[in-house]
């Protein structure tokens, strides 16, 4: 059949940032600071939350329907109406929601880091771990944030009033490239500098770190504020994409895929994050049933869960030959080791 | 300064290289602005085969298929992972099963089309089914099996029609996914029918106060919500409500409130419990309310998802098959009464997976056989034309599953319910159906 | 004017008395010793000065104020900085890195002001240029981008004080700086550490095992045993005392 490759390279590119800036903040998180976020999952599904609610009541509101329930099928057609008829709202909105999700997300990450405060290493990832499944289970539970166990659609993508759908999808998938490029550059200037010596300090031996007068507590707490900000951004980024935001889908199973990623290019190096990010979605896309017909490879039989072992053992190799990463710690790239340099 | 730019560096070229593949994907969107058309193939020989023009732009092998076949691919978007994981697999290899008997059908005939199927696995969440879809849209999919659940429907909802990709769900049930002239179909009763007819049921039967324990998810909801308005406003009975987390290791607690709210209600003969599981959880909340005298005592109710052999030795212990037999658990299931088709398809899967189907699988079955006969009656792989024979196709079209008539939302229209309850016979345990619900006249019959 | 004053200071771990009442003053320039056998409390009592571990009871005066119970960051903002026995670098981090983590006030350290370079870079520059010179000080410069985990025993030891150094204290706590050092260097830094607290008034409390380098430099020594203090005065006192005699061999 017609081989249509733009819905995959859609696919790639969004997911590719969407994951990226996830992994991004973990980096800074666990390899940096040493904190392992397990409750990643957690920040993410706040940014699209805030993103389908506040985006859902808007739009309702600019609509004038009233009398219309919120979460009904007929209220996200009202929806797609509105954003269709008002690009400036809809953009409006989309920006609003990444501003205003990375708010929350900060907060809650500022919520969340008073354990971080008393808890150290596995105690804390539990935490963590936790703390995201009691979010899903409040946000499956409390309809009005995104219709609890029914899920809120119609998040109309931003740019649907291009009116091809499917230039507004790559258009969009665009965007959250741009964004979570930006991102990383934001995260490279952050990390090499005295902020990341000092997050690496932590990670390495906290009491040390304390004992050189440093407030250990606040900058991890600082440290889950930025990761945390940063997982909501990918969040609001994630519910304008698929259009749709059920509390059930913000399972335990995302964070790993993220730690995955993070582990897989290499802690505590961006660059590694850029690579393990990639290697994850391509593994992903690229070993579906539906990609080997376009190369001509036909299967005789379903290849659904012989990829995911393969992908799980592909990772394990990897990790085997190189259990630092595919691209190791490299020392932070700072004005001091610069001097250093200058030396010989 | 020189470290830095390195790192600037490789950032730039991973980003140079994403933007190479969406810039070659704006080019070939641009270059192909709709996907190329294939026409059918007019007379029996055809000499060009649809696989090998349309694949040649991309790289120079072509699926294997023997020369002179046409091959329309269909995809399963079917979750066989995450909630989907035990249920999944029936779903997929109905669908697998109904493609095989489409091909055999075609080959006898001396057809030179054939169905090619593509799984993806679409896990059960909105995240999932889009990617499956993409990934099937890429390869030039046009017609769909799937994806199960609603919010999985809802969430691919704008791809399908954005992509003129025909999607044809073997279980989605969501009354609000109704939406006439898209590109999603569903081949299965909105819970509305269900909660409607086990509502009169269960009030025709006698009983004026019920205890629901359910689900907390979009299928327990459905149903419970359903059932509690239309029991209590048109039959004036008392509902109470217990909805619990799914896939819990253990429902104790929730067995205890739900006696509770038996003996509350006052646990005499008007009064019934309606359990809305599934196979784990449903086990084990069965597994604790055999032990309690309250709930021993009062009749039960099940969803359609009771229906399962795993609820009856010899999946089930010995015990669990006594306790449904003496609360005379009953439910549900949407057919008109069996016909060939139906026990055709139980033979046929029954001879090749060696398990038994599940009540969904007889959806996916029809699900796929509408998917092909669809594309064979449009005449041409293309969403468009298919989405407009479909409905048509499909009220001309019994199966496993019963009458496929569908209505303006592209639903099925509703069908009649058979009446199941759990007997034994000669020592084995069996559901029985025990009388019918008329969708044409929603009148109750008790056989017998 | 004196800096640091213990008063009946304890610290038990269960049943073993590793600081058993200890009560001292340090003046404000001093050079001492603090020697004893193995076990007999003297890194304990590093760490309760520095915050590592509050006193199970008694007093502790830095500069006439109460520190007992502080929390090892308020204990190092005061003024105390401490070097490990067991060298505890931060081996993610090259040995300049390392030097690097002390500092006081570094701007950079804010995470908003972090990704404005401008705001920072020259403090830094200047932070890095001390760091240097004192690694050149301590003949670390040929490692001194290497991890900090891939040096040797002897240079991690120097790692250890020099990364103390960078500070900026008012007293210093050096849990015996030169274990692992070949005897001339270790000479060396004592020179170093003589010529610190003429020029800087810097005040030292060093453990140490040496004792032949040790005596050569400091004019107090304390004398620990089982957790108490058994002796306190200059070298060429302390080595004549019977107490002290009988605590190193009776071991
Ligand atoms: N964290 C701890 N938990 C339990 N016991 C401890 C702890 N730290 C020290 N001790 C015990 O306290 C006593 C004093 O130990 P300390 O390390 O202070 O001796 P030291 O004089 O520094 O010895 P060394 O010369 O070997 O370094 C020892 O018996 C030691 O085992
Ligand atoms: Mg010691």
């Amino acid at each position: 059949m017609g081989v249509d490759i733009l819905p995959l390279v859609t696919s790639i590119v969004t997911f590719y940032g969407i994951y990226l800036i996830l992994a991004l903040s973990f980096n800074i998180e666990y390899g940096f600071a040493g904190q392992p976020n397990f409750g990643k999952v957690f920040f993410y599904s706040i940014g699209a939350y805030v993103a389908g609610n506040f985006t859902a009541n808007m739009l309702m509101r600019a609509s004038g329907v009233t009398g219309v329930d919120f979460c009904s099928d007929l209220a996200a057609e009202v929806r797609f109406k509105v954003a269709m008829s008002k690009p400036w709202l809809i953009i409006a909105l989309f920006l609003l929601s990444l501003l205003i999700a990375a708010a929350v997300g900060g907060v809650f990450g500022y919520l969340t880091s008073y354990p971080a405060l008393r808890l150290s290493g596995d105690f804390l990832a539990i935490v963590l771990l936790a703390f995201g499944e009691i979010g899903r289970v409040f946000a499956r539970n409390y309809t009005p944030l995104v219709c609890g166990v029914y899920g809120l659609s119609g998040v109309p993508n931003p740019l649907v009033w291009i009116g091809d759908p499917r230039m507004a999808r790559l258009a969009y998938s665009a965007i959250v490239l741009a964004i979570a490029f930006g991102m990383y550059l934001l995260t490279e200037r952050l990390v090499n500098s005295p902020y990341g010596r000092l997050l690496k300090s932590i990670r390495d031996d906290e009491l040390v770190s304390s004992v050189m007068g440093k407030v250990t507590p606040r900058v991890k707490g600082s440290a889950l504020i930025i990761g945390s900000s940063m997982a909501a951004v990918a969040g609001v980024l994630y519910a304008f994409y698929v259009q749709t935001v059920v509390a059930d889908d913000f399972i335990p199973i995302v964070t790993f895929v993220v730690v995955t990623m993070v582990m897989l290019g290499g802690v505590a190096n961006n660059k590694g994050t850029l690579l393990g990010a990639m290697v994850m979605t391509l593994m992903d896309r690229l070993t579906r049933a539906s990609f080997l017909r376009i190369l001509g490879i036909s299967v005789g039989f379903d290849i659904s869960y012989v990829r995911y072992i393969v992908t799980g053992l592909l990772i394990i190799l990897i990790l085997m030959v190189k259990p630092e990463g595919l691209i190791s710690e490299k020392p932070l790239k700072t004005p001091a080791i610069e001097e250093a340099e200058k030396l010989s | 300064m020189a470290e830095e730019k390195k790192g600037l560096k490789y950032g730039l070229a991973a980003s140079v290289l994403l933007n190479i593949i969406l810039l070659a994907g704006v080019a070939w969107a641009l270059t192909h602005p709709k996907v190329v058309e294939k026409p059918a193939p007019a007379g029996p020989a055809p000499t060009v085969t649809v696989t090998v023009t349309a694949t040649k732009t991309v790289t120079p092998t072509a699926p294997a298929a023997p020369a002179g076949i046409i091959e329309y691919p269909i995809g399963l978007a079917i979750a066989v992972s995450g909630p989907y994981a035990v249920e999944g697999p029936y779903r997929r290899d109905a669908a697998l099963l109904a493609i095989e008997h489409v091909n055999k059908m075609l080959e006898a005939a001396g057809s030179p089309i054939r169905f090619k199927p593509i799984h993806e696995d679409s896990k059960g969440t909105a995240e999932g089914a889009i990617a499956a879809l993409e990934a099937l849209a890429a390869a030039g999919v046009k017609v769909v099996v799937g994806p199960l659940s609603s919010k999985e429907v809802r969430a691919v909802k704008s791809f399908a029609d954005a992509h003129k990709i025909v999607c044809i769900s073997p279980s989605s049930t969501a009354p609000g996914l109704a939406v006439p002239d898209d590109y999603i179909f569903r081949v299965v009763q909105t819970d509305v029918a269900q909660a409607k007819a086990l509502a009169q049921v269960v009030a025709e039967l006698g009983y004026t106060k019920v205890a629901i324990i359910g689900r907390d998810d979009d299928y327990g909801r459905g149903i419970a919500d359903m059932f509690e308005k239309l029991f209590t406003e048109k039959y004036g009975g008392t509902v109470k409500k217990l909805m619990y987390t799914p896939d819990l290791p253990d429902y104790s607690t929730e067995v205890q409130r739900l006696a509770e709210m038996v003996s509350d209600l006052g646990a005499d003969e008007k009064t019934a419990v309606l359990i809305i599981a599934f196979d784990a959880d449903g086990l084990n909340i069965l597994g604790h309310a055999r032990l309690n005298p309250v709930l021993s005592k009062v009749r039960w109710f099940g969803s359609e998802s009771l229906k399962r052999p795993t609820f009856i030795p010899p999946k089930a212990p010995a015990e669990i098959g006594e306790f449904v037999v003496s609360v005379k658990l009953t439910g549900l299931f949407p057919s008109p009464e069996r016909n060939p088709v139906t026990e055709f398809f139980e033979k046929e899967y029954r001879s090749k997976y060696g398990k038994d189907p599940t009540p969904y699988s007889y959806y996916a079955y029809d699900a796929a056989w509408l998917a092909c006969l669809s594309v064979l009656a449009a005449g041409k792989y293309d969403g468009e034309a298919v989405k407009k024979v479909l409905p048509t196709v499909a009220e001309k079209y019994i199966g496993a599953s019963g009458y496929k008539k569908l209505d303006e939302n592209g639903d099925c229209a509703g069908s009649d319910y058979r009446i199941w309850t759990v007997v034994v016979e000669a020592g084995e345990y069996k559901f029985k159906e025990v009388g019918v619900w008329s969708f044409a006249t929603e009148k109750v019959s008790f056989f017998g | 004017m004196e800096i640091l004053k213990l008063e009946g200071v304890r610290k038990y771990f269960g049943g073993v008395r590793a600081v058993d009442g200890v009560s001292f003053s340090v003046e404000e320039g001093a050079l001492l010793g603090i020697i004893g056998p193995n076990g007999s409390g003297k890194t304990t009592l590093f760490n309760v000065i520095s915050g590592v571990y509050k006193p199970d009871s008694g007093k502790i005066y830095f500069m006439g104020e109460r520190i007992d119970g502080l929390e090892p960051h308020e204990v190092f903002k005061k003024g105390i900085v401490r070097s490990f026995q067991n060298p505890r670098l931060f081996l993610g981090m090259t040995v300049i890195e390392n030097l690097m983590i002390p500092p006081r006030g570094q701007i950079g350290e804010n995470p908003v002001k972090a990704l404005f370079r401008g705001l920072w870079a020259r403090q830094e520059r200047s932070l890095a240029k001390k760091a240097l010179e004192i690694i050149r000080a301590h003949q670390l410069t040929q490692v001194r981008l290497n991890w900090s985990g891939e040096v040797s025993g002897g240079q991690m030891k120097l790692i250890e004080i020099s990364r103390a150094l960078m500070g900026e204290p008012k007293l210093l706590l050096l849990d015996e700086p030169t274990a692992g050092v070949a005897p001339k260097l270790a000479r060396e830094i004592f020179e170093r550490i003589v010529k610190l607290r003429d020029e800087l008034g810097l005040t030292f409390m060093i453990i140490e095992h040496r004792l032949d380098v040790l005596f050569d430099y400091v004019e107090r020594v304390l004398v620990m045993h089982q957790g108490k203090i058994i002796c306190d005065g200059p070298p060429d006192y302390v080595v004549k005392d019977e107490r002290v005699v009988d605590a190193y061999l009776g071991e």
